[in-house]
This record gives C-alpha cells, structure tokens and sequence, in this order.
C-alpha cells in the first residue's frame, strides 16, 4: 500500500528541530534546482505572488521529488480556498492575517478532517494509491499562521490557546504598519515586539517562526523561533552585484 | 514615430565592451527579478532547456522592460527556427555546434533580411509601431556561435571570415567531450584549446566569448574575451550553502 508522504518540516518541529523554509520566485524547474541544497521546505507564494490554483499540482510535485514541504501561502481564509489548496497538493497552508482566535479556528476547521476540523472531503493529490488518507491526513498537513497585526499581538493569549496549529509565524512587514511604521520593520519598537511574541510563543509551548536571513538568523534561533524563512533572491543579488563588480574593475 | 529597441549587448561588443550573459533557470519573473542586478543580456535556454517558441514572448518582454537583451539559445540550424525566434521576440539568438564556416553561413542567411541574408519576411513583435523594422533589424539582431566541437577548431580560421557574427563562444562541455575529456572541461588540453581559440578570434579582430564565474573572469578579460556566460544557480547554491551550514552549526551548540 502506497504511504502517505511524510510532512518533513512538520516532523523536525515535533523534534523540536529548526525547519528551514525557502521563499523567492518559483516555478517547478526552480524548485527542482532549489531541492538539491537541502531545505526543508518551499515557500510558495499565493497571498501576493502568482501561484494559482492550477498551478499548485506541478508546483507541490517538485517539492515531493526531494522530500521538501510543499508551504502554500493563500490569500484568503476561507474553507474552500483552503481545502482546495490541499487537494491539488500541498503539504502545508500559511494563512496571513490571523488576528483573533476565532480566524484561528476557522483555518484549522477548513484544513483538518474530521474530528478535528471538517475540511472538504476529497482525495488530495497527495492520497493517491493512499488507502488511509483520511486517517493520515490530518497527521501531515502543516498548518502556518501569520501573526502581523497590532491586533493579534493584543490578541495572542487567545489565539495560541487554539489548538493544531503548528507554527505562529510573527511577519514584520504588516506588522510594522500596523504600529504605524510603514515600511520599517527593523524600527527598535517593531522588533522590540516581535521578541517580545516569540518569547510569548515558545513559552506557552507553541512553535514560533521568524523571517531571516544570513545575519539575524542567530538572534531568532536564540529567541526561540524554529520555523526560519529566508529567500534565496538576496544571495543571486549580492553574487551578482559582486560579479559584475569584478568586471566593470577589471575592464576600467 | 516608434523606434526599434535597441541590442545593448550588441552595442557593447561593438565598443569592446564586456557583455555578461546571465543563464539559470528561467521564466518571465525570474528575468523580471534578474533585471535589477544590471546584467546586459539573459541567456534563455531552448537548447538543453525548456523554452519553446509560445514561451518566447513572454520571456523576451520581460528582457524588454529592464533594457536587456533577450539572447536564445536554439537547437537546429535551421532557417524556420531562427527566424522563428526573431519573430517572437528575440533580439539574439545562440547557435550551438557550429562547425564549418558554411554552417556559420547559414545562420547568418536564416537570422538577416536582405541584402545581407534572406530571413524569412515578417514583423516581428519587436517591430510593432516600428516603420523602418526591415531597414533596422539586421543591426539590432545579434548573433553568437557556439564553438564547441574539435573539428570547429580545426575550422577556425575558415569560420573567423564568416562575417555578421557578433561573437564566437568556445564552450568548454562539448569540446571537452570531443576531445576525448568526457566531464572534464577543467582537463589542462582543453583548457589550452581554448585560450588558443580565444587568442586566435581576439587576433582576427573578432569578439571571442567564454564561460566564466567570478573568480575565472577577470583571467578571460586578460585573454581578450569579451562575452561571457555566467549561470546564477551557483550564488544561489553557494548563498544558500553558507545559510543552512550556519544553521546547522548554531542547532547543534
């Protein structure tokens, strides 16, 4: 009988391990090529990227071809935006904008079948040849929830009662605008309080995640968080930039 | 009246500039992204790669927005394919084992209207709006072949007379692998291949192109190779390397 494939960034959490996650432009080649490195998981960007429903399947298959977590980013919470997602292959849903406890639910009733939750039934493509999907399912979907809000910051104690979520993830972005520092999401106060939510995270027992890249990411795995976000485009740039440096002062 | 878009990496080979050509996987937002970095053209890969002929549009647009020359790498010599291309967007095309000098002729023929070559007649996307595109297009089309067989070596003074061609690119795989080195473009006799091959393009007065990466480039401008193919998956891989092994080391403290 044909298996249900494991959920790696969400198994190296339950060890308590650091997942790392992968953003940046993706097609399936990209992903296929990304795989070779060795992250955990694939950031697939549909809240302000591209990624359609159609385009999940092809997308979600590169990330199986190397074990990697297949994380779809949606745009809205709602259940059939969430169900569907699964359905054409994802192995994990991040959903933006999660601000009370209640919105919290909502995204685990729509990805967790029942008892847990009542998501749509329907075989993913993730359950071919599986005779226990609907068993095994609940058990390898990865569920992401993006604290960015002041609200949800006022609203934390409740939201991280709710259960079967398995990252708290604290985006600095919106939530820098949200305290009225648009655009600054190193401003001292931003930063002051997305430490001060991954202490309140990882304290109460709960998963946090952070956005990073080569030079804080010791401070956030010092925090606590361990669920990293990094984008690759950062080093194509700099590589780049350094590259075409060496030309224009070798030729001048 | 619209003008046609002009080649910058044409331009540039014309003024002894260097011209980078940046390959890696690649799709209209990843050359959107790419664009910012300043490269002068993108290397879109339909040889060995995926790109087929309704990619082409899109691929080139996004060329077209950041001022960077679309260059297309193609699979047959042939006249339909080339001007194919052109038509679609591209404002270069790379033509892999080119051999004999009348193989370069043919090229030449296939990617020029005349009186030059006898390019298939039609407007291509870059010519919308474009009054003077029949008149104008010959200069802004460039063209690269790939010298990549021993026997284009041996062939090499016959193919340097062949004219309109805007750079000739020894690339090492296949020479390697023609030369008895499968896997080994780095072997010591294809590496003098090359260097000769280059010093004899540079001394006909002709632009020679390599295949470089940031520690090799500044030895290939030395040697008088102004084209350069270069592939982003390496920053990635080696970017991405130093992150993960960080990661690693700090989990494990």
């Amino acid at each position: 009988m044909t298996r249900l494939r494991e959920n790696r960034v969400k198994r190296k959490l339950q060890a308590g391990d650091i997942a790392t996650v992968i953003s940046g432009h993706n097609s399936p080649d990209v992903i296929d090529f990304l795989g070779s490195i060795g992250f955990d998981g694939v950031w697939l960007e549909g809240e302000h990227g591209p990624v359609d429903y159609a385009d999940i399947p092809d997308m979600t298959r590169a990330c199986d071809v190397w074990g990697m977590t297949s994380i779809v980013r949606i745009n809205l919470n709602l259940e059939g935006v969430l169900y569907r997602t699964l359905d054409l292959g994802a192995q994990g849903i991040v959903t933006p904008h999660i601000d009370t406890a209640d919105q919290a639910r909502d995204v685990v009733k729509a990805t967790k079948f029942a008892p847990v939750g009542s998501r749509g039934m329907a075989t993913s493509r993730q359950g071919y040849g599986v005779n226990d999907y609907f068993a095994k399912a609940n058990d390898e979907t990865l569920i992401v929830v993006l604290i960015e809000d002041i609200l949800a910051i006022q609203n934390l104690k409740d939201i991280l009662e709710v259960n079967n979520i398995d990252v708290f993830f604290v985006a600095p972005g919106d939530l820098s605008q949200s305290m009225g520092f648009v655009g600054q999401p190193t401003h001292p106060e931003v930063v002051e309080t997305i430490d001060n939510t991954i202490r309140q995270i990882t304290m109460t027992g709960k998963i946090a995640g952070a956005l990073v890249n080569d030079e804080n990411v010791k401070r956030y795995i010092d925090k606590g968080a361990r669920f990293l976000l990094n984008s690759w485009q950062e080093w194509v740039i700099s590589n780049g930039k350094n590259y075409l440096g060496k030309v224009n002062s070798a030729t001048t | 009246m619209v003008q046609l878009r002009e080649n910058r990496a044409k331009r540039k080979l014309k003024r002894g500039d260097v011209v980078t050509a940046m390959a890696g996987n690649n799709s209209p937002d990843m050359i959107d992204f790419l664009g910012q970095i300043g490269f002068d053209t993108m290397w879109i890969e339909g040889e060995h790669g995926p790109v087929d002929f309704g990619d082409i549009p899109n691929l080139t647009r996004a060329c077209d927005v950041w001022g960077m020359t679309s260059l297309i790498r193609i699979n047959l010599n042939i006249p339909g394919v080339i001007y194919r291309t052109f038509d679609l967007g591209a404002q270069g095309i790379a033509v892999p084992h080119i051999n004999t000098a009348e193989e370069a002729h043919k090229v030449v023929d296939a990617a020029k209207f005349g009186p030059i070559g006898s390019r298939g007649s039609a407007t291509g996307r870059q010519g919308y709006g474009v009054n003077d595109y029949f008149a104008k297009a010959n200069d802004e089309t460039m063209i690269v072949i790939l010298l990549e067989d021993i026997i284009a070596i041996d062939n090499l003074d016959e193919i340097l007379t062949v004219d309109h061609i805007d750079a000739f690119y020894v690339a090492p795989g296949d020479l390697a692998q023609t030369m008895g080195y499968i896997g080994q473009p780095n072997h010591p006799e294809v590496l003098d291949t090359i260097d000769a091959a280059i010093e004899k393009i540079v001394t006909s007065g002709r632009t020679a192109g390599a295949l470089v990466n940031t520690d090799t480039v500044d030895d290939y401008i030395q040697k008088g190779a102004r084209f350069f193919f270069m592939n982003w998956h390496g920053w990635a891989t080696a970017g991405a390397q130093r992150y993960l092994d960080k990661v690693k080391n700090l989990s494990s403290t």
